[in-house]
């Protein structure tokens, strides 16, 4: 993406014109919406001194708005729904410049920003980072979110390298398997050649008497056993190959799916920012387990199907090779109808599918909420939506099921007519004694034993490609970066003496819309800073960057001085202790969750940290004390009693920078004292950043900061703050005061 | 603290009208008028004006027409209008403006040139607002039937499109529909 796109001959002519010495073009973009609404093209053309927006008329061009860009100022983009509208002050009044749509709204998010660099420092120096998005970096095409990875560009070889690659140090069981595969498949053709055999030297003859009844009978014998021997032998081999092809699938499978979870728990939180939860764990599940279908059962179809394939034609060749091509002739129609039939029936599985997570979606939501459907006595409502679903679901089977209904039967009447065309030409030649009837009989068995490889190979790509998809998408996480837990220039902090600074910290979560602007801040060791503002001012993200969650995107963060980057991660985070407003619970005991972390805490340092945490006496009330099970399938704890189980952790990792995010939110009062009081002893001699809406949580706070709109607006202690006649601070405790007085009065 | 009280009770009387007014604004006795650099003027009872208003709508998919929210240059409510048949012409015309300006999600007249691949749809269709190809993925959420043939769809870049009734539609483009719903 580039600020100075093409601009058509005429514009560029019209501007060159008006061009002052030293003058010159530095912005230029097209948009596609007209500002009554419509599409249609305009271009924003600007200068250091001036900006134009021509608006496209035919082919003609007229310029339909001119400002001067000194005295331009706060251009910004106001997002309306399926577009947006770039806007600025200037000279005191406010302009619409340009309307788009959304598909160039990431680039108006930058040419706002380039117009303001523009107006105060006369050029641009905007950076373009192209955020990753929905769409394939190579090709451009939208990218499904159930592919995760664009279907067009994957390089299914490099993929088939990458899972060889595991596959690699077993490679003599891989040499084994292969030849089980190459001897039972020679197996398998036996019995039909033996059938040969038995028409062509016991039966003809033995039907025409030139065979001697004890000398018939034993050859008889003989072929039986023959036969019975090849099968007993082949199912062995069968099952051998199976074990073997199963254990190499599932090593294989394993090793992958481990070495994806280790990466998962190393990634980057912006990974996870972009992607949905559910979508990482079918990664994890679903892909791994499509995988190891893959490995397992259809390379073995895949392997077993060509040397039946290669098998069949080379024994029939060989026995007549007139006879053989006339069996062949239906295979391009197996095949056709295998890949027609198949794509359609995915499709339509597909739709099975979804209808099943909408009726699974429904189930799940009325489900946990089932409480307000009681209490608004809509149990009859639920009912009928589900049943409005359930019918959706059951056509979309039914549909689905007679698509697939279809396949059998067809192949089986393709396969038929092999048959057919077998002996209504085999039968002739025959006749003329071209061949003798064993031959025929041969051929009428190895044509059926013919079909149902070539429907499989048939359907092969499909699985090939949907096995190729699922690898890639485990190898796009394994490929990602992963946070720099190693990194050659950081040092060891084994002691933070816990001096925080901010310098000019610019961050967004995406980077075209920062969140943060150039803030700075210092916290001395010890001292305690509390963040006040609106959600959505910053607060967290704050925190984000002190935890190194995520990088910032200009400034820097230091620790007693050392850049975070230098810091080792482990030291870093060792020695930061957390506590939020809704602390996770991991499914274990409470000792288990205080001592997270901290794996060798005694007993007796885990009932230290909870009586600091005035949560001792909670969870002794419980049966089962310090055993109880708490977590999602646990206990039900309250609010309140998870908080100080947090709190408790963070005592028992004892930090030395210490984050209160919202530690007393929606706990009543006499809760609130007691976590109050479990932090107070907490923040004692430690850096600590507490993010809080009630003033009580930050009476004990140092210095404080208000935030807004990713700015910081006030600075310093609460005396500091209350003396600023027009302050935010100064308006929110009277706010509050007046609020508690009214609860007091109720 | 009484100080407080005070000074509460001075402010009081002079900010008002506020909490005593009607959530409801009534049509009759609004205008809207065209400001320079066609921003949006409200003038109620010829008396209280804002510049630069914005005008939103409650229901923007199942009502379009009716309720628009009114809110001032620092994004504060100023009220909501039922029906904007009560204005006068020229305000009901300003108004239609604004609102088509604020809700690029063009009315969708046929469909061609679709073709779907490895589960992204490329459209080709005529708008109420001119010609447009977009892309869409992940169809069953992107692509909502809500009833009666109304279909909105989101196209990738989060682009919105409407199709009033896809039925009314050519055959083709009801057939193209029709698979993907």
């Amino acid at each position: 993406m580039s600020l100075l796109e093409q601009l058509p001959e005429e514009i560029g002519r019209h501007i060159q014109d008006q061009l002052t010495n030293g003058e010159s073009v530095q912005l230029s973009v097209v948009t596609d919406v007209i500002p009554d609404g419509d599409y249609g093209r305009e271009w924003l053309v600007a200068t250091a001194s001036r900006a134009f927006v021509f608006q496209e008329e035919g082919s003609a061009f007229h310029c339909r708005l001119q400002f001067p860009v000194e005295g331009l100022s706060d251009a910004k983009v106001e997002p309306m729904l399926g577009g947006g509208v770039l806007e600025a002050s200037s000279n005191g009044q406010r302009l619409e410049i340009v309307h788009y749509s959304n598909s160039l709204a990431a680039k108006f998010g930058f040419v706002a920003k380039a117009l303001n660099q523009l107006a105060s420092a006369g050029k641009i120096s905007v950076d373009m980072h192209q955020e990753e998005g929905r769409r394939c970096k190579s090709c451009g095409r939208p990218i499904p979110s159930h592919y995760g990875i664009c279907p067009v560009c994957v390089d299914r070889s490099k993929t088939v390298r990458r899972i060889l690659k595991y596959v690699q140090p077993l490679w003599k069981r891989v040499v084994l398997a292969g030849a089980i595969s190459l001897v039972s498949t020679g197996a398998a053709l036996v019995p039909a050649d033996l059938t040969r055999k038995l028409f062509d030297d016991v039966i003809m003859p033995a039907s025409k008497h030139l065979l001697s009844v004890p000398r018939g009978v034993s050859l008889l014998l003989m072929l039986v056993a023959g036969v019975a021997a090849v099968r007993i032998f082949n199912s062995l081999l069968d099952f051998w190959r199976g074990w073997l092809m199963a254990w190499l699938g599932g090593w294989v499978t394993s090793a992958v799916r481990q070495d994806l979870y280790n990466c998962m728990q190393r990634l980057q939180l912006r990974f996870f920012d972009r992607r949905q939860t559910g979508q990482l764990i079918s990664r994890a599940t679903r892909d791994t387990e499509g995988l190891q279908w893959f490995l397992i059962d259809g390379l073995q179809m895949l392997s077993v199907g060509v040397l039946m394939v290669i098998g069949i034609l080379a024994l029939m060749a060989w026995r007549d090779w007139r006879l053989a091509l006339v069996t062949l002739a239906p295979v391009p129609l197996v095949a056709g109808i295998s890949v027609i039939v198949i794509r359609r029936c995915h499709r339509l599985y597909h739709r099975v599918w979804h209808r099943w997570s909408d009726l699974s979606a429904l189930v799940g939501d009325t489900i946990s909420g089932i409480r307000v459907v009681k209490a608004f006595a809509q149990e009859q409502r639920e009912t009928n939506r589900f049943g409005e679903r359930n019918q959706n679901l059951f056509q979309s089977t039914v549909a689905a099921e007679r698509m697939f209904s279809i396949y059998w039967p067809s192949i089986e009447f393709a396969a038929g007519l092999g048959m057919l065309l077998v002996w209504t030409y085999g039968g002739w030649l025959v006749l003329r004694g071209q061949v003798t009837p064993g031959v025929f009989t041969e051929f009428t068995v190895l044509q059926g034993m013919f079909f149902w490889p070539i429907q499989m190979l048939a359907r092969f790509p499909d699985w090939y490609q949907r096995a190729m998809t699922a690898a890639e998408r485990i190898f796009e996480v394994l490929d990602s970066e992963p946070e720099p837990y190693v990194s050659p220039d950081a040092k060891p902090m084994p002691h933070i003496e816990g001096r925080v600074e901010f310098r000019n910290v610019t961050f967004g979560y995406d980077k075209h819309n920062p969140v943060l602007h150039e803030v700075s801040l210092t916290v001395e060791p010890g001292q305690m800073l509390g963040l006040m503002g609106h959600s959505g001012a910053g607060k967290s993200t704050i925190i984000n960057l002190l935890c190194r969650f995520y990088e910032p995107d200009e400034g820097e963060v230091l620790i007693d001085g050392v850049p975070l980057a230098e810091i080792r991660l482990d030291d870093l985070r060792n020695q930061i202790g957390v506590v939020s407003q809704e602390p996770f619970l991991f499914c274990g005991t409470i000792a288990d969750n205080i001592s997270y972390g901290n794996k060798e805490a005694a007993m007796e340092q885990i009932i230290a940290a909870a009586r600091a945490a005035n949560a001792h006496e909670f969870i002794m009330r419980f049966p089962d004390g310090y055993d109880t099970i708490a977590g999602e399938r646990g206990t039900r704890l309250s609010a309140g009693e998870r908080q100080r189980i947090a709190i408790a952790r963070a005592i028992l990792r004892n930090p030395r920078i210490l984050i209160l995010d919202e530690a007393t939110a929606s706990v009543d009062t006499e809760t609130e004292r007691q976590i109050q009081e479990a932090l107070d002893r907490l923040v004692k001699n430690r850096t600590t950043f507490a993010i809080a809406h009630r003033l009580s949580t930050l009476r004990n706070a140092d210095i404080l900061m208000v935030m807004d709109k990713g700015k910081c607006v006030e600075w310093g202690t609460h005396d500091q703050l209350m003396a600023m006649p027009d302050g935010v601070y100064r308006k929110l405790v009277r706010l509050q005061r007046e609020v508690s007085r009214m609860r007091v009065g109720a | 603290m009484s100080q407080d009280l005070h000074e509460k009770k001075e402010s009081a009387p002079r900010r008002e009208p506020e909490a005593f007014r009607d959530w409801y604004l009534d049509g009759r006795r609004m205008r809207l008028t065209e400001g320079p650099s066609g921003i949006l003027r409200l003038t109620i009872d010829a008396e209280r004006s804002y510049v630069r208003v914005k005008a939103y709508r409650a229901f923007p998919i199942t009502n379009p027409e009716e309720y628009i929210g009114f809110c001032d240059d620092s994004n504060k409510e100023i009220g909501v209008l039922r029906d904007p048949k009560q204005l006068d012409e020229d305000s009901q015309r300003l108004l239609a403006r604004a609102l088509r300006r604020r809700y690029l999600a063009p009315k969708v007249l046929t469909v061609s040139g679709a073709g779907e691949r490895y589960g992204v749809s490329n459209w080709k269709v005529e708008t109420d607002r001119g010609p447009r190809e977009f892309s869409v993925i992940d169809h069953s959420e992107n692509i909502r039937h809500l009833g009666q043939g109304r279909v909105c769809i989101q196209d990738v870049d989060g682009n919105r499109f409407d199709v009033p009734d896809y039925r009314s539609l050519d055959r083709k483009s009801s057939d193209f529909l029709d698979k993907l719903i």
